[in-house]
C-alpha cells in the first residue's frame, strides 16, 4: 500500500502522547490538590482535582518543627551527592578493568561479579556482617558503602566501554607514552561522559529513594534520610489500620491525616522533580549511544 | 526552649553535685541501651537532654549509664528480631504479645533466663506483681521478662452515641442481654438515616458476643474452651449454639439495615468512627461510663465477665537480651524505675516544664512540640496510679482499674503456650476455610440457614477434629503439670 501523507497521522500522534502524558500527570497533581486541601473537606467531599477549601495547614504542621526534616533532608543530600560521585567512579573503574582483553583475570572478574546478580546471600548474612564485623551500624557510611557497586551497572558499563572505546585509541595513547592512569582520565572516562550520566542519575536515583538500608542499620535519629521518614509515616498508617485493636490498646487517638502524609510526598519528592531535567538530556543520550552502536 | 532546657539541664547538674552523690563503688562503670518502639523517633529532639537527666539518677544508685534507642512503632518487630537472630549485642528491649512477641522469642533463646536473679536484683517487681502475671511469663519453667504494668480486665459491651441516646429516650439499663440494643438501633435506622446505627469489621461482634457468653479462644482460629463450666475441655467454638444464636440475631439486623453495609469487605472501622457517624459499636476493655471516638462521646454498657487473658496479664515487657552483658545491672536498673516515680516520669514525660506540666488535680498535660513526645505511658514502668495520667481522661478511671484488678477472674488457661508445631498444616488450612465464610456468617450478610452448615463442613474436612484433639491433650498435659 501507498504510503500517503495525512497530516492527520502527526496530530493524532500528539494527541494520543499528549494523553498519555496527562495521564501520568494527574496521580501527581492530585496529591497536590489532596496536600492543599482542607481535612474536613477531605472527609466530607473526597479527593478533587480543584479543592472547595483550600488549607495550608498540613505544611503549617511540617515545617513548625523543621529540624527533623531539614537533617533528614541533609542527609538524603550528603548520600546522594557522595555516594553518587564515589559509585560513579568506582563502578567506571571496575568496568574499565574488566574490560580490557589483555588482563588476564577479566573473563573470571565478570563471571564473579555476574555471580552476585543470580544469588543473593540473604538478609541475616549481610546484616551480621555489617553489623558485627565491619561495625557499621549507625555511620553515615552504612548509607553509601552497600550500594557503592552496583554489579548489574558494572557489567552495563562494561558493555558501552567494550562498544564505544577502540582498543587502538588506548593503544595509540600508549605508545604516546600515556600512563595507565592517564589512559583511564584522559581517553577513556571523557569518551563515556554520556554512559557516566546516566549510571549517575540511576545512582542518584537510588541513593535519593532508597530507606532500606537506613530502616536496617540506622538507629539514631539524626541519621534518618527523608525517604524513610516518609516510609514511616506509611507504614505507621499501614501497621495500625491493619491492627486496629492496637489503637485502643496503646492509646494512639489519632493518626496523621491525608492532607499531611500528601504534603509530605510533596516535600520528599520536590526536589528530584526539578533535578531530573537537567540530567534528562544526558540521560536520552546515554541510553541512545549506548544501544546504537 | 532550647536555652530553657540548657539551664535546666544545668541547674539538675548543680543540684546533684551539691547532694553529694554517693555512687556505689563497688559496682563498674557500664553502659545499658534500651530499645522501644515510638512514633516518629527522628522527632524526639531532645531525648539526650532526657537521657542526661536520667542518667544523674542512675548513676548515682547503680553507676550504670543508659543510652535510650526509639525504633519506629511499625519497624519494631522487624528490627528486634532481626537483631535478635543475629545474635547482635543489646541489653534490654520492650516485649509484648503485639511486637517482638514474648513468648516466641523467649522459646527462640532471645532473652536472658532470669528466674533466680528476680529476687536478688529487682525484689520491687517481684512485690509489685501479683503471681498470675509471673505465670503468663513463665516460658518452659523459665522467666524470660519482666512485668512493668498491670491492666485491668475491663469486659466487653456495647457503646452508644450519648446524644443519640438522649434523643431517643433510650434506656440503657434496660440492656441486660446483647441484643438488647435493638429498640436503639431500630429508632437510629428509622429517625438518622446520616448515622450506621452498627459498625463492625468483616470479623464482626463475635469476639465481644462470645465473650460475654463465657466463650475464651485458645488460637484464633475458633478453638476454645468455656470458663464457666466443667473439666477444661476444647471445643470448636463455630460449633456451639451460641454460634448459631450469634449468626441468626446478626442475619435478622443484616436485613433490618441496622449493620454497615461494607463490614463483610472491610478490615477496619477506624474511618467511619473518627468521621463521627456511627451510633454504635461492640468495644472491649469498657471500665469507664463512657468513651470518646471522634470527637464523639459514647455511654459505654459493659456486659461480660471481666477474664484476664494472657493479653490482659502481660500487656507490655520488658526483655534482657541473652547477648546482654551486664544482665544484672539491666535487673537492678528496671528495678530502680519502678522505686524511682521521678524517674519513671522523666523516661515517660519528660522534663516537667519543658516537656509536660502537671495541672492542679495532678494530671499530666503533654506539651506536644517540645521534643520529647513519646505519644505512649507503657514503655518503661507502670503508669496507670496517681500523678502519671494524662489530662483529659475519666477520672473514674483509676478506681475502676483497681476495682476491676480485685474482680477479674484469670482465664483458666493462663499461662499455657500452645506449641502450634504438630498441627501446622491444618491451622493453614483452617484458616483459609474461615477467611473464606466467617465475614459473611459474622457480619449477616450471608444466610446462616445455606452458609453455616457449609462452613461447617468445610471446617471439618480440614481436621479440625485433629487440631482440638491436639490442643487437649496439650492443654491436658499442662494441667497435669501445674
Amino acid at each position: 500500500m501507498d504510503s500517503h501523507y495525512n497530516p492527520l497521522f502527526p496530530r493524532l500522534i500528539h494527541a494520543l502522547f499528549i494523553s498519555v502524558s496527562i495521564l501520568m500527570l494527574m496521580p501527581m497533581v492530585l496529591i497536590i490538590a489532596i496536600s492543599l486541601t482542607d481535612e474536613t473537606t477531605l472527609l466530607t467531599e473526597g479527593y478533587r482535582f480543584i479543592p472547595s477549601q483550600i488549607s495550608f495547614d498540613a505544611y503549617r504542621v511540617i515545617f513548625e518543627v523543621p529540624q527533623p526534616i531539614l537533617r533528614a533532608y541533609g542527609v538524603t543530600i550528603f548520600r546522594t551527592v557522595i555516594g553518587t560521585w564515589m559509585s560513579i567512579l568506582l563502578i567506571a573503574l571496575t568496568a574499565y578493568v574488566i574490560s580490557r582483553p589483555r588482563f588476564r583475570y577479566a573473563k573470571i572478574i565478570t563471571v564473579l561479579i555476574f555471580f552476585t546478580i543470580l544469588f543473593k546471600p540473604g538478609l541475616v548474612p549481610s546484616y551480621v556482617l555489617i553489623t558485627q564485623y565491619l561495625h557499621m551500624k549507625n555511620s553515615i557510611w552504612v548509607l553509601i558503602i552497600p550500594a557503592l557497586l552496583n554489579p548489574f551497572l558494572v557489567l552495563v558499563m562494561r558493555g558501552f566501554i567494550q562498544t564505544t572505546v577502540p582498543e587502538e585509541l588506548i593503544d595509540s595513547a600508549k605508545i604516546d607514552g600515556a600512563s595507565e592512569f592517564r589512559v583511564f582520565w584522559q581517553i577513556v572516562l571523557p569518551l563515556c561522559a554520556p554512559a557516566l550520566a546516566t549510571l549517575g542519575v540511576l545512582t542518584a536515583f537510588y541513593y535519593w529513594n532508597d530507606w532500606w538500608l537506613a530502616l536496617l542499620y540506622i538507629e539514631n535519629p539524626d541519621l534518618t534520610p527523608i525517604q524513610l521518614m516518609l516510609y514511616r509515616i506509611q507504614s505507621r498508617i499501614d501497621f495500625l489500620s491493619a491492627n486496629p485493636e492496637l489503637q485502643l490498646e496503646l492509646g494512639i487517638t489519632e493518626l496523621p491525616s491525608l492532607s499531611l502524609r500528601m504534603a509530605m510526598v510533596v516535600v520528599a519528592a520536590g526536589p528530584m522533580m526539578f533535578v531530573f531535567p537537567f540530567f534528562q538530556r544526558f540521560f536520552v543520550r546515554g541510553i541512545t549511544v549506548g544501544s546504537v552502536k | 526552649m532550647r536555652n530553657k532546657s540548657v539551664v535546666m539541664l544545668i541547674v539538675l547538674l548543680a543540684l546533684l553535685s551539691l547532694s553529694g552523690v554517693v555512687a556505689q563503688s563497688d559496682l563498674e562503670p557500664i553502659t545499658l541501651t534500651w530499645r522501644w518502639p515510638a512514633i516518629d523517633p527522628a522527632g524526639l529532639t531532645d531525648l539526650q537532654t532526657i537521657q542526661d537527666a536520667a542518667n544523674e539518677i542512675i548513676q548515682a544508685e547503680i553507676n550504670a549509664t543508659l543510652q535510650l534507642i526509639p525504633i519506629e512503632l511499625a519497624e519494631y518487630n522487624t528490627t528486634m528480631i532481626t537483631m535478635a537472630a543475629a545474635g547482635e549485642e543489646f541489653d534490654l528491649a520492650y516485649t509484648a504479645w503485639w511486637t517482638f512477641n514474648y513468648w516466641q522469642q523467649a522459646a527462640l533463646g532471645a532473652f536472658h533466663p532470669l528466674t533466680d536473679l528476680v529476687d536478688d536484683y529487682a525484689p520491687t517487681l517481684r512485690e509489685n506483681f501479683p503471681d498470675y502475671v509471673w505465670q503468663t511469663l513463665t516460658v518452659d519453667g523459665e522467666i524470660y521478662g519482666l512485668p512493668h504494668m498491670l491492666k485491668a480486665p475491663g469486659p466487653h459491651g456495647w457503646q452508644l452515641m450519648q446524644s443519640l441516646v438522649e434523643e431517643h429516650n433510650f434506656d440503657v439499663n434496660s440492656v441486660e442481654k446483647y441484643e438488647d440494643v435493638v429498640p436503639f438501633l431500630d429508632a437510629v435506622a428509622r429517625n438518622n438515616p446520616e448515622f450506621i446505627p452498627a459498625i463492625m469489621s468483616g470479623a464482626g461482634y463475635w469476639e465481644a458476643y462470645r465473650s460475654i457468653h463465657n466463650l475464651e479462644e485458645i488460637i484464633n482460629v475458633g478453638i476454645g474452651f468455656r470458663q464457666n463450666q466443667g473439666d477444661l475441655e476444647v471445643i470448636d467454638l463455630y460449633n456451639t449454639p451460641e454460634y448459631v444464636d450469634y449468626v441468626t440475631i446478626m442475619r435478622e439486623w443484616w436485613q433490618a439495615g441496622y449493620i454497615w453495609d461494607e463490614a463483610p469487605t472491610s478490615t477496619n472501622s477506624a474511618e467511619q468512627l473518627n468521621r463521627g457517624v456511627v451510633a454504635s459499636l461492640t468495644n472491649r476493655d469498657l471500665l469507664t461510663a463512657s468513651g470518646t471516638h471522634g470527637g464523639q462521646l459514647y455511654t459505654n454498657i459493659p456486659l461480660g465477665p471481666s477474664v484476664i487473658r494472657p493479653n490482659t496479664a502481660l500487656p507490655h515487657a520488658t526483655g534482657i537480651s541473652r547477648t546482654s552483658r551486664n544482665p544484672e545491672r539491666a535487673l537492678m536498673l528496671v528495678d530502680l524505675i519502678h522505686r524511682n516515680p521521678e524517674l519513671l516520669r522523666l523516661l515517660t514525660y519528660g522534663i516537667e516544664g519543658i516537656h509536660y506540666e502537671l495541672n492542679e488535680d495532678g494530671r499530666i498535660v503533654r506539651i506536644p512540640e517540645a521534643g520529647y513526645n513519646i505519644t505512649f505511658d507503657w514503655p518503661f514502668g507502670d503508669t496507670v496510679k496517681e500523678g502519671y495520667r494524662p489530662v483529659g481522661e475519666d477520672p473514674a478511671f483509676l478506681e475502676r482499674h483497681y476495682e476491676m484488678l480485685e474482680i477479674g477472674v484469670p482465664s483458666r488457661i493462663l499461662g499455657f503456650q500452645l506449641d502450634t508445631e504438630p498441627i501446622s498444616s491444618e491451622l493453614a488450612q483452617l484458616r483459609a476455610v474461615n477467611d473464606e465464610f466467617i465475614s459473611q456468617l459474622n457480619t449477616g450478610a450471608g444466610n446462616p440457614e445455606t452458609v453455616l452448615p457449609r462452613f461447617l463442613e468445610q471446617r471439618q474436612a480440614t481436621g479440625v477434629a485433629n487440631i482440638i484433639e491436639e490442643v487437649q491433650r496439650q492443654v491436658d498435659e499442662w494441667v497435669a503439670a501445674s
